[in-house]
């Protein structure tokens, strides 16, 4: 080839190349663009933009905005969150033991060791969920145990400090992902796959002795050496229970992941021996959220102390410190059992990963649950059964679920549910109960008297001990031996004061629901209170009141008691014929029935499972419920497509011209307001399927009843998903009385901060749950975050639920009243506040699948009553469901959980999402909405052909004929309006408010590319057909 | 006398083999227990057979000699190239987002091998026919 023909080519290829390149970026741009529009609102969130401007014609604009905030400024209320959760943990973390060690000296501050990677690397938060972000320059900084020692006065041994960084490498743990490795310095849980185990990371004696061979004697100058005990909590973990959840390659003599290791137990020792030689004190700190196994420790005398102190968040371990050095009397008392062994529990033999023998993973179908154990979970098994001891009936010291031999109550127990320590000493006295069946309350005075020679604060727990009958036996009713009814907490004790706590309790929680009981709606299933004698009694725990109520009956240590009980804390009430009627109706007026009848199990699959029940322990104790085989009839189910669209026509009204807006309806509660259907009749049905399928990351603006784009917001450890500033108004001009400044010191604060649901409940405060709510509530406000995902509600069916941090306890009732309180104090400040997970989501073991079956009194009396009180009395106004499936329907696509007792029996108006989840046919859309689900957690472009696109048949032709559906999507919207009106999304909109985009800085930056670009390709090929005529 | 294969030839060769392989991989991700629900988006398989058809097409005329019509094949490449990446990665981000956090786990993230085996492969080539739109396939 000639030069000249050589270098034109040359030309040639230089310019197609280049309109290749070009046009390849035009086309980038142009993809983009479209792109960009679907995911609009998470890329505003990642880059801090906004593409939407609410413009507003008052004259004055503040009027717009109907909330105030308490606190006058970000500083205020960042100091106030602080505040709280300090207090939370100084009422939540539990002394179990002490001899009188605790609390520490002024001096004894001077001389602290502190063991245990633990000390230096706490686990604060989950590992995933709930985890803690650290705020850093902010007027309110978050710390860890170091930090916050230093800041309290105490002084620590550095020796062992460099010590433990010197062997960080050693306890840190790497988690690969495509994105590359992540280190935590913390201990983690396990993967929740099937197989997966813990590893203890603890350094060893030996191993701190190849570091410094003098570490022990670095402790004779630091003699009060605290150990820290760690398990991790995360969302989306799982602990194993029994050998298997523990590293096979350990040999570590632990038994069980929840267990001691060697390398734990012989730090402990190491530190017990060296007690020996220097004189100080062995304190123990567990920082956990799942219950551990450690019944060693507390046998172990050389271990002066061991305080429980959960997972404390970003202010926690103030509070630990105020405890350690006497500053503030613990109160805590246990949310949960701490059994000897975890894995004998009834609950615990069926749990985690138990494959269905024709699971279809491509399906969902992957594990079944029976939750075989029935009501009988945490300390309602252990006291029950205890009880069922002393008295001699339902063969309940036989050996089943024993450590070994007979079942004996003090070998299975650690610490029960309830129970903690003070500084100084209490006695309670209850005084009365006054059960007023008609109002469906029972008033319990109860005085507490500080008989000790600190102050103090005490929980006052009510429980309840009611009869189980023979007609109980044959109609499958269990009742627990002991229940939890109500709780206080007095104020702050001075020695020898006196306070007299008033518990107005409601009776509905002592109700058992019999499957077999006619109701008033002409079917069967009622709650039903048995003729008999109850017996109300208070005490440091369950099992304290337990005793006390077997003392009313006449027994004592004779008779196998642990110890004798007091009599004289024993009311009863007398019930003389069966009752059936006193809440036979929610308290909305909705007749109560049976409406879970397909989640037993043996509805599908008849005689599969039995059900654990007192009146033979032996006989029902669970076994394993593996390898189930799904039939037919449920495999159809499972896959999701349950409701066929109609096309008989519908008369549902949308898309009207009445001329309201949202903000007309701003604060009205009451859903019968002529005004809520003109609004709803001006939506449009593509807005509903739209909205409906695409609800993920915030409420999107709906423009035809001008509703607002509301922020979601995970928890429960506060308000976390973003920092302040993100949405925050900077516009002081606007009226916002909680606009910021643009350089807010406080504007990277993030929320997440509190101790963790555990914790919460341990204070046994309703106040202080409420506070919670209320500080949040506060920092909405100022963050223009209005909804949040924040109360969990599931319940700790066993230990081994990694995400236990996100539940608050084993307890119903204890969850429902902390929870309930914390909505209130919330949406007090106009935070849409949502429990989760509705319902039995207790456990993540293939929780996207998991079929969950119970009988329909577990169901009732356990998670469903943790939950009842937030929407029944909290009037919660949002919810999330769950990813599990309810029976063998998805959650959301159950016929009659959310729909019939949810929105039905408790009232439920607000929105309600769906989890995270991602695969369309699982989302069972159609379904959901016909249950009242307001929104799935997906996101897209707010087109029809996207949401069309993304969920095979959600088209406007196939929904718009079918009456049932069309009706279910606009009330849907309805709730979902309702829940925005009534909450502080609308401050700021006015009737005259109206929505204007904004064109974004990418917005511009794509445009431009695309034009510079397209013109480039333009040009290049262009000067390519030049070459190319040159050439010729 | 035989042509002798540019550097461009070479390339034009990987990107319709990694879009071969993204397509394979991606159809493979496809049939995943995650994936399965998410069915198949025949705008990706069709961007990705037509990157391969196109570069095929473009390589074999490209043999023969440098017609203008033929010259218009890598252009397209190009764009059929970053269409079918930009389509997968919408289609995928949300359940990447899922399974590295919420829905984590070892047999999600075995099942996410192949979706990001076909997004690297799309980004490849990418790359590739971008850079091979500046050779011809044989040398002058």
């Amino acid at each position: 080839m000639s030069n000249s023909k050589s270098k034109s080519r040359a030309k040639q290829r230089l310019w197609r190349g280049l309109t290749a390149l070009t046009a390849g970026f035009t086309a980038l741009a142009l993809t983009g663009s479209l792109i960009v529009n679907g995911f609009r609102t998470d890329i505003d969130k990642f880059l801090g933009t906004t593409s939407i401007r609410v413009v507003s014609d008052e004259a004055d604009p503040s009027t717009a905005y109907g909330y105030k905030s308490d606190y006058a400024s970000t500083k205020e209320l960042v100091t106030a969150i602080a505040d709280v959760a300090e207090r939370t943990s100084e009422e939540g973390s539990v002394l179990l033991k002490n001899n009188g060690a605790l609390p520490l000296s002024a001096e004894e501050k001077g001389k602290i060791s502190l063991l245990g990677f633990s000390s230096y690397h706490p686990c604060v938060g989950g590992i995933m969920g709930s985890s803690l972000t650290p705020n850093i320059g902010t007027d309110a900084d978050t710390v860890d145990f170091v930090q916050a020692l230093k800041a309290r006065g105490f002084t620590y041994n550095t020796a062992l400090a460099d010590m433990y960084e010197a062997l960080k490498a050693s306890y840190s743990t790497e988690v690969a992902s495509w994105f590359g490795t992540s280190t935590y310095e913390t201990i983690t849980a396990p993967a929740n796959s099937d197989g997966s185990f813990f590893t203890s990371k603890e350094p060893s004696p030996e191993a701190l002795s190849g570091v410094n061979d003098g570490w022990e004697s670095t402790m004779d100058d630091y003699n009060v050496m605290i150990v820290t005990i760690a398990r991790a909590a995360s969302e989306n973990a799982n602990y194993t229970p029994g050998q298997a959840g523990v590293d096979p390659s350990q040999k570590l003599n632990q038994t069980d992941p929840l267990g001691l290791s060697d390398d734990e137990r012989d730090l402990i020792a190491a530190a017990v021996e060296a007690k020996g030689t220097n004189g100080g004190k062995v304190i123990v700190l567990l920082n956990n959220a799942s219950a551990m196994e450690i019944q060693e420790l507390e046998d172990n005398e050389g271990i002066d102390a061991i305080l429980q102190i959960g997972l404390p968040g970003g202010y926690g371990f103030y509070g630990v410190c105020d405890i350690l050095d006497g500053t503030v009397n613990p109160s805590g008392h246990l949310s949960d059992t701490y059994a000897v062994s975890n894995a004998l529990s009834p609950a615990a033999q069926n749990y985690g990963f138990l494959w269905w023998s024709n699971a279809q993973p491509d399906k969902n179908i992957n594990s079944a649950i029976v939750e075989a154990e029935g009501i009988y979970v945490g300390y309602l098994y252990y006291e029950t059964r205890y009880a069922d001891t002393v008295l001699g009936q339902g063969k309940a010291d036989s050996t089943v679920g024993s450590i070994n031999g007979a079942w004996n109550y003090a070998n299975e127990v650690t610490y029960p549910f309830g129970y903690g320590l003070s500084y100084t000493s209490f006695e309670q006295k209850l005084e009365s109960v006054d059960v007023d069946l008609a109002a469906g309350t029972a008033t319990a005075k109860v005085t507490v008297t500080n008989t000790g020679s600190v102050p103090g604060k005490d929980a006052v727990q009510l429980y309840v001990s009611v009869p189980y009958t023979d007609y109980d036996i044959a109609h499958g009713v269990e009742k627990a031996g002991i229940q939890l009814l109500d709780y206080a907490k007095t104020g702050i004790l001075q020695p020898g004061a006196s306070e007299t706590v008033t518990i107005n309790a409601d009776l509905q929680y002592m109700a058992s629901w019999d499957s077999t009981a006619d109701n008033l709606a002409g079917s069967k299933g009622n709650y039903i209170l048995d003729a008999g004698t109850y017996y109300f009694s208070v005490g440091n725990g369950a099992h304290e009141a337990i005793n006390n109520v077997l003392a009313a009956q006449g027994k004592t240590t004779e008779d196998g008691m642990t110890e004798n009980g007091n009599e004289a804390n024993v009311k009863t009430w007398e019930l003389t014929a069966l009752d059936d009627s006193s809440f036979a109706r929610s308290k909305n007026g909705t007749a109560v029935q049976n409406q879970l009848e397909d989640i037993d199990v043996n509805y599908w699959l008849p005689g599969t499972a039995t059900y654990l029940s007192r009146s033979d322990w032996e006989g029902t104790f669970p076994k394993t419920y593996s390898n189930l085989t799904a039939s037919d009839d449920m495999i159809k189910i499972m896959y999701n497509d349950n409701y066929e669209l109609q096309h008989t026509g519908s008369n549902v009204v949308f898309g009207a011209k009445n001329g309201l807006t949202l903000a007309d309806l701003k604060g009205v509660s009451d859903l019968e307001d002529e005004r809520w259907s003109l609004l709803m009749d001006q939506l449009k049905l593509e807005d509903a399927m739209i909205r409906t399928g695409f609800g993920g990351t915030s409420t999107k603006i709906i423009e035809s009843i001008m509703s607002p784009e509301a922020i979601q917001n995970d928890g429960p450890n506060g308000v976390y998903s973003y920092p302040l500033s993100q949405y925050a108004n900077t516009d002081k001009s606007s009226g916002d009385p909680c606009a910021i400044d643009a350089d807010d010191v406080n504007g990277g604060y993030r929320a997440g901060v509190m101790p963790l649901e555990g914790t919460i409940a341990q204070t046994f405060n309703k106040e202080l749950a409420e506070e919670y709510g209320k500080v949040m509530g506060n920092f909405s406000l100022w963050s223009n975050l209005a909804i949040w995902w924040g109360i969990g509600v599931n319940i700790h069916r066993t230990p081994y639920n990694a995400r236990n941090h996100d539940y608050y306890s084993e307890d119903p009732v204890l969850s429902a009243f902390q929870g309930a309180a914390t909505v209130k104090g919330a949406q007090a400040y106009g935070l849409i506040t949502a429990p989760k997970h509705v319902a039995f989501n207790d456990s993540e073991a293939n929780r996207t699948g998991v079929a969950t079956f119970m009988t329909e009194q577990k169901a009732r009396e356990g998670e469903l009553r943790a939950m009842q009180s937030c929407f029944e009395d909290a009037h919660a106004l949002g919810a999330m469901t769950a990813y599990n499936r309810v029976g063998v329907y998805t959650d959301n696509a159950h016929p009659t959980l959310l729909k019939n007792i949810v929105r039905g029996e408790w009232g439920f108006v607000g929105l309600m999402s769906e989890d995270f989840i991602m695969d369309p046919s699982y989302v069972a859309l159609k379904e959901a909405v016909l249950n009242g689900v307001t929104m799935s957690c997906n996101t897209g472009e707010s087109t029809m052909e996207a949401v069309s696109g993304y969920y095979a048949g959600w088209t406007v032709d196939n929904v718009k004929d079918d009456p049932e559906l069309t009706a279910a999507l606009k009330q849907a919207m309805t709730w979902q309006a309702y829940a925005l009106a009534n909450s502080n999304a609308m401050d700021g909109y006015s009737a005259s408010t109206r929505i204007e985009s904004v064109r974004t800085w990418y917005d511009n930056a794509l445009t431009g590319a695309e034009i510079v670009f397209a013109l480039l390709s333009l040009c290049c090929a262009v000067m390519y057909v030049k070459s190319r005529k040159e050439k010729n | 006398m035989a042509k002798k294969l540019s550097f461009g030839a070479f390339l034009t060769c990987a990107s319709a083999v990694l879009a071969l392989i993204g397509l394979i991989a991606y159809l493979v991700n496809t049939g995943t227990d995650y994936y399965a629900k998410m069915g198949v988006d025949t705008a990706v398989v069709g961007c990705l057979i037509a990157v391969v058809v196109v570069t095929v097409l473009r390589f074999v005329v490209g043999m023969k000699g440098n017609p203008l019509w033929a010259d218009i094949l890598p252009v397209c490449a190009v764009v059929l190239a970053v269409v079918a990446m930009v389509l997968l990665l919408n289609a995928r981000v949300n359940n990447l987002a899922a399974v590295f956090t919420f829905e984590n786990s070892a047999a999600n993230m075995a099942d996410t091998t192949s979706c990001i085996v076909a997004i690297a492969c799309c980004v490849l080539a990418v790359i590739a026919s971008m850079i091979s739109a500046f050779f011809d396939i044989t040398k002058d």
